[in-house]
């Protein structure tokens, strides 16, 4: 067994586990949010493990080099979603408060919690 | 550097990241695929009008492998966490709203901290003041307000490491007035 081998031996399943890991709390948590954190981000270091663990199987540096972009844009989009997903549950108000201990938005009161957009004019309640 | 080179050298730059994508998906390095990777890019940039990138004046590449290293260490530890979170008492797990204050004036700053809150577990940008100086963030776990305030604290590092990685032209004007 070659180095490489180890190392696919041992980033593969825990990369694994990572996704399951996070496939699980989406399944468990108690809100949207937390949920949306379980969904998105163990995934990220879950493929980064598994595309490291995959890359000394490739053989030659030039089908090994693909891989990197594939990392490299998971880095670049699952941001972007969760922020949109994010942010838009937020200002439709699917936020449960029974799982908040501290909400800093609130202290805003009548303005509503969502900051006013760049127009001046507020999102609709 | 005035106003014009900069947005000159924003788009060579571009052009030769879009270059270095097409050869990484072409997975090798010869006359053909160059030239005609030249040309693709200056198509695809003709055609879709891509707004220049601002530039940074500076980049500290130790300051720069501080931020990739610090990040990847958050990921790996906060993965870990929202793992634990999902195996133990995932109905118990308590989170908190959370307004940041930003230091930073750039745009490129801005991009990497909520890019960088985002991809880690724990942290989601939900919301964003609209002169771009409080970011709200979603957190978990937050138990009390000391976790709230450590939290914040996290961000606020993150958003130096930044800024002392990547010198840009708003927070560090040049002296001469040649913007």
């Amino acid at each position: 067994m070659s180095v490489g081998d180890v190392i696919t031996a041992v980033l593969l399943p825990v990369g694994a586990a990572f996704s399951a890991l996070g496939a699980l709390g989406a399944l468990r948590f108690p809100d949207l949010h937390s949920r949306l954190h379980a969904a998105t981000k163990p995934q990220t270091i879950g493929l980064l493990l598994i595309l490291g663990g995959v890359a000394p199987q490739a053989g030659t540096v030039s089908a090994a080099a693909p891989l990197l972009l594939v990392g490299f844009f998971q880095l670049l989009t699952a941001p972007v979603t969760a922020q949109t997903v994010a942010g838009a549950a937020y200002r439709a108000g699917v936020v449960d408060h029974a799982t908040l201990t501290v909400d800093e938005s609130r202290r805003e009161g009548e303005d509503g919690p969502w900051f006013a957009n760049r127009s001046g004019e507020h999102r609709p309640e | 550097m005035n106003r014009n080179a900069r947005r000159a050298a924003s788009r060579v730059l571009m052009g030769v990241w879009l270059l270095g994508i097409w050869l990484l998906l072409w997975g090798r390095i010869d006359a053909l695929t160059v030239a005609g990777g030249a040309v693709v890019v200056a198509g695809a940039y003709a055609a879709s009008r891509l707004p220049a990138v601002p530039l940074v004046r500076r980049i500290r590449p130790l300051r720069v492998a501080a931020v990739i290293a610090e990040f990847a260490w958050d990921l790996l530890v906060s993965s870990v966490v929202i793992g634990w979170h999902a195996l133990y008492r995932p109905r118990q797990v308590r989170s908190g709203i959370i307004d940041v204050d930003m230091r930073s004036r750039s745009e490129l700053i801005l991009l990497g901290v909520t890019t960088s809150i985002s991809l880690r577990p724990g942290t989601i940008l939900i919301d964003l003041d609209p002169d771009r100086t409080v970011l709200r963030i979603h957190a978990m776990p937050v138990r009390s307000r000391a976790e709230a305030d450590s939290r914040r604290a996290g961000v606020a590092t993150t958003e130096e490491r930044l800024m002392r990685a990547f010198v840009t032209w708003e927070d560090a004007p040049p002296e001469e007035d040649d913007r």
